[in-house]
């Protein structure tokens, strides 16, 4: 669909490669002197195009940072970041923007959405930044999709916390992104609305080609992902494939077990 | 697109907030429109009132003082019999008292030829010329004593037939026009000058008459001009001084209030950079947002201002101050629309700046961005050392001047002044910090006073927009009572010293001053003497100032010039009192603009702080104490701001009697108590609503998630 569209992607996509984003030895440091904390820790992560890919680990792990850096929304202290085969780390604040803006899809906890833009506005923002149009039966067939048709004209405050990420859902499909990255979507709905929108994220990637990935402390909205990379203390410990509600949970239990976790 | 589209919204969306932004430049707008308005409309009066010399004129003979009526007459009649004479007119002037409809009071009367091109009555449409025996009126004079055409008024003691009435400059007072010979019948009136039409040579009229000062009524014209000119360009010169102060404050207020309500909505300003925004895009938004808000504001204050301003002349016109009808000057209205466009954009500057550093990840944290941050301490403390040596050195150059310059020194104090203001809003927020800090010792165990020290101290900046403001009307309070204190003792001083007696009459002023002086004399009651030029008057022992002038008004003839000290010293008073009063309702602008800040500045500072009132409410402090704390933190920013103003206004009001070499007498101690005071409690008064706000939040969204 995303090929057939016609729609033009930025020229620096490699498919070939098969890889979405990677890390090579990421470290991350916050602050300085005795109050320095290393959120990564040398980490290395593949992202692989059109797969839904979760990030697990315990609090303060490193997952948001993580996230951060894949969306070029944070500076590696050391190491690399690629974004296909651009490596985030030598480009300047516009040329972030820009990446932000053309290549990246964002799904906040709870919606992020300018309140003084109704739905619809808030769906074509990034598009709009950058001075584009959205393509009409590409952006009618996502609302559609996402059962929001009916709710374009309304402001975020007048929509259901389900209903809002289904909007941010939409903003960040309609610019066909390389990557979404997504930080406990889910965290503040109810069950169902988490389950909807979780079915919704798998099929961007089955039905729309896309590559997702999202952090998560729910071992069941794990389960929804092709594969899972667990953190602890801003290394990784190990991947996932196909995972389910039991295995998740058993590895997770694993982990924390291991001295020096943190409960 | 995107970003006038989110900025229009983010206003409508949230117009008291916008309102709130933009009140103080609305003020601002509302003052410079109509004292502009007000400027513009005064001038027809004030040319009127200084170009006295009919179109006509060729020439202008003024006599000598000392001249008597029948030497002018003789005079005028020498020129009347040259060859290229037109037409000759002595303009006698004098306040008369006249008797009309009942009443009787003191009139200004000017001889006028009744008709011709020397004449001031505009062209009747009806009835006859001026004749002897007549009067006409200014329109208001005859409806103040209710006499119409064909009635009698008696000017001392002649009567004269109201022969018209009519469109004359009244400038408020009762006036009148008569025939020369009524006003060289009448006595009391001095001929002021000769007007001449015709085809004249100056110099030849001055061969004729010798002693005269003659000019050509050219030139009187082109001088009378420039005093108009000049007294224009002085108005609008303090005119532009007061609203370019109100303009001052309102900036420093508006771009506080800006920096606050963006640094709230930093998780919008992040979210966007996340989805795509460049700083420069982000930057534009908030200056957007600022043009809007002051295009809205500016409207609304030209609005009012034209209101105010429309609403003043109408009464001036009803009262005979002014004549012709209302210019509402749309261009003027466009540049203050403008201006307040621009200064808005202006001072959402550093917001605009902040917004650009937005970091995107702080729209994916819970971290809730407040105004709290560092301030550029080395930048500020350089710019206010620069700021203030400048004012040093603008100050003492003042004081140097001021022996040859008096306006040279007064405008070098006055820039002094500015700088130092400007270096004050520099270092303000560590100001207010070491005032809170030196505070906290006193601060007990209040909860409500630890609220309140500790927020002036986290948001300094902020409150320290609140303090300059407040600083700014208090100085130049302090100023103006200071200044208006030193002048009034000095013209007292002045008049003691040229005023010895209870009344004068100036030898120059009488016929034959012996005679006035016997007459004088043989009454009981009158103690006289001769000094120099002046008949000295005073009351003999046992003698009350009733008695002395009733006396001294039997003895002398009618029309006898007596200056009386106590109407000399109720003049002077006079004169300061309207300088006072003016200079009071210019200054009470930019205390109110300031006042207007206060309530704003901590109606922000409430919504900013809402979870965290309601944290402390929910942790157990009262809604008296909620709302007692930013009750404290009014008052706290309010003596920051008078202390300072007070003292630097009196300095300044100081230098500025020294400037104009005025004695500075004793300090006005009460009413500089009485202002600081007074802000302080209004302060208090201004954090009404605010405090409202404050006692409402409810405790339970303190345990809500954000
Ligand atoms: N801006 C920052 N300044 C200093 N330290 C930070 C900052 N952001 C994150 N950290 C630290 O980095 C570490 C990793 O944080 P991160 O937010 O990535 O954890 P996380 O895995 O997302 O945790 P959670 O599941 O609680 O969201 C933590 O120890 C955190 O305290
Ligand atoms: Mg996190």
């Amino acid at each position: 669909m995303i090929l057939a569209d016609g729609h033009s992607r930025p020229s620096n996509t490699v498919p070939s490669s098969k890889l979405a984003a990677r890390t090579v030895d990421l470290v991350r440091e916050y602050g300085a002197g005795d109050s320095r904390v290393r959120a990564l820790d040398g980490l290395h992560i593949e992202l692989h195009s059109r797969r839904f890919t979760a990030i697990m680990g315990a609090s303060g792990s490193g997952k948001s940072t993580l996230l951060h850096c894949l969306a070029g929304l944070d500076r590696a202290t050391s190491g690399r970041i690629l974004l296909g085969e651009t490596d985030l780390g030598g480009l300047d604040d516009a040329a972030l923007t820009a990446i932000r803006r053309d290549r990246i899809g964002f799904v906040f906890q709870d919606g992020n959405l300018l309140p003084h833009l109704t739905a619809g506005e808030n769906i074509d923002l990034g598009l709009s930044l950058a001075g584009r149009r959205p393509d009409r039966a590409w952006r009618t067939e996502l609302v559609g999709r996402l059962g929001i048709a009916d709710r374009l004209r309304h402001l975020p405050s007048e929509l259901s916390g389900g209903q809002r990420q289904r909007v941010a859902v939409a903003r960040a499909l309609l610019g066909h992104p390389d990557l979404i990255v997504a930080d406990e979507p889910t965290g503040a709905l109810d069950s169902a609305s988490g389950g909807a929108l979780l079915g919704l994220l798998r099929s961007c990637v089955d039905d729309y080609g896309q590559t997702v990935v999202m952090v998560t402390h729910d071992p069941s909205a794990a389960a929804v992902t092709d594969e899972v990379v667990l953190l602890k203390d801003g290394r990784s410990a190990g991947i996932l494939n196909q995972p389910t509600r039991e295995t998740v949970l058993e590895r997770v239990a694993a982990i924390s077990a291991q001295p020096g976790a943190v409960a | 697109m995107i970003v006038p589209q989110t900025a229009v919204r983010s206003i409508r969306r949230r117009p008291k907030q916008a309102l709130m932004m933009g009140l103080a430049i609305a003020l601002a707008t509302a003052f410079a429109a109509s004292s502009i308005l007000i400027a513009i409309n005064a001038r027809a009066a004030l040319v009127a009132f200084g170009m006295t010399t009919p179109e006509a004129t060729d020439v202008v003979v003024v006599p000598p003082e000392s001249i008597d009526n029948e030497a002018v007459a003789h005079m005028a009649g020498q020129v009347a019999a040259l060859p290229e004479t037109d037409e000759v007119a002595v303009e006698y002037l004098g306040d008369v008292s006249v008797e009309a409809g009942g009443l009787t009071s003191t009139w200004k009367l000017t001889s006028d030829p009744g008709s011709g091109a020397l004449s001031a009555i505009p062209d009747l449409e009806e009835g006859d010329a001026l004749q002897a025996g007549e009067i006409y009126l200014g329109v208001s004079t005859a409806e103040r004593s209710g006499v119409s055409v064909g009635d009698t008024v008696v000017a001392a003691g002649r009567e004269l037939v109201v022969a018209g009435i009519g469109q004359i400059h009244e400038f408020g007072m009762d006036v009148g026009l008569i025939t020369e010979e009524d006003a060289v019948a009448i006595g009391s009136m001095t001929p002021v000058q000769i007007f001449i039409a015709g085809d004249m040579d100056p110099d030849a009229v001055s061969a004729l008459i010798g002693d005269s000062l003659v000019i050509s009524g050219e030139e009187q014209r082109t001088d009378q001009a420039r005093t108009v000119t000049d007294t224009l360009v002085g108005v609008f010169g303090a005119l532009t001084v007061f609203v370019g102060l109100a303009l001052l404050s309102a900036v420093v207020i508006v771009g506080s209030t800006f920096r606050t309500v963006f640094s709230r909505r930093a998780t919008e300003l992040a979210l966007l950079r996340c989805v795509g925004a460049g700083r420069a895009q982000l930057r534009r938004l908030v200056l957007f947002e600022a043009a809007c808000i002051g295009l809205l504001s500016g409207i609304v204050g030209v609005a009012v201002g034209w209101a105010l301003a429309a609403g003043l002349v109408a009464v001036a016109q009803s009262s005979g101050l002014l004549t012709d009808a209302f210019n509402s000057a749309p261009l003027a209205l466009v540049a203050c629309l403008v201006l307040a466009t621009l200064s808005t954009v202006v001072a959402a500057l550093p917001a605009a700046k902040a917004a650009g550093k937005a970091s995107p990840i702080a729209a994916l944290s819970a971290a809730r961005a407040t105004e709290a941050r560092s301030t550029r301490r080395a930048v500020r403390l350089v710019a206010a050392s620069v700021l203030a040596l400048s004012a040093v050195a603008t100050g003492a150059a003042g004081a140097i001047a001021a022996s040859t310059d008096e306006f040279l020194a007064l405008g070098l104090t006055a820039l002094s002044g500015v700088l130092l203001f400007v270096a004050l809003v520099c270092i303000g927020p560590f100001i207010v910090q070491w005032f809170a800090a030196l505070l906290r010792p006193l601060t007990g165990s209040s909860g409500a006073v630890r609220v309140a020290v500790s927020n002036a101290r986290r948001s300094s900046r902020r409150t320290a927009a609140m303090s300059t403001v407040l600083m700014l009307g208090v100085g130049l309070t302090a100023s103006l009572v200071v200044g208006v204190a030193g002048a009034t003792a000095d013209a007292r001083e002045d008049m003691e010293s040229n005023f010895s007696s209870a009344a004068i009459i100036p030898v120059d002023f009488v016929d034959d001053p012996d005679a006035v002086v016997d007459l004088l004399t043989e009454h009981p009651a009158v103690d006289v003497r001769v000094d120099g030029l002046d008949i000295l008057i005073d009351p003999a022992p046992g003698t009350g100032a009733v008695e002395l002038r009733s006396a001294v008004l039997e003895s002398v003839s009618d029309g006898t010039p007596v200056f009386w000290a106590s109407d000399v010293r109720a003049g002077i008073e006079q004169t300061l009192l309207i300088g006072q009063i003016i200079g009071i309702v210019m200054i009470s602008v930019t205390l109110i603009v300031a006042m207007v800040g206060v309530m704003v500045t901590l109606a922000l500072s409430v919504a900013e702080r809402r979870e965290e009132i309601a944290l402390i409410r929910a942790l157990g402090m009262t809604r008296a104490g909620a709302r007692r704390s930013l009750a404290i933190e009014a008052a706290l920013a309010a003596t920051l701001g008078s202390i300072t103003g007070v003292v630097f206004g009196s300095g300044y009001g100081l230098l500025a009697l020294n400037a104009l070499g005025m004695s500075a007498g004793a300090p006005p101690i009460g009413s500089l108590t009485a202002v600081f005071f007074g802000v302080i409690i209004a302060s208090i008064l201004a954090a009404a609503i605010p405090m409202r706000t404050a006692g409402r939040v409810s405790p339970a969204i303190g345990m809500a998630a954000r």
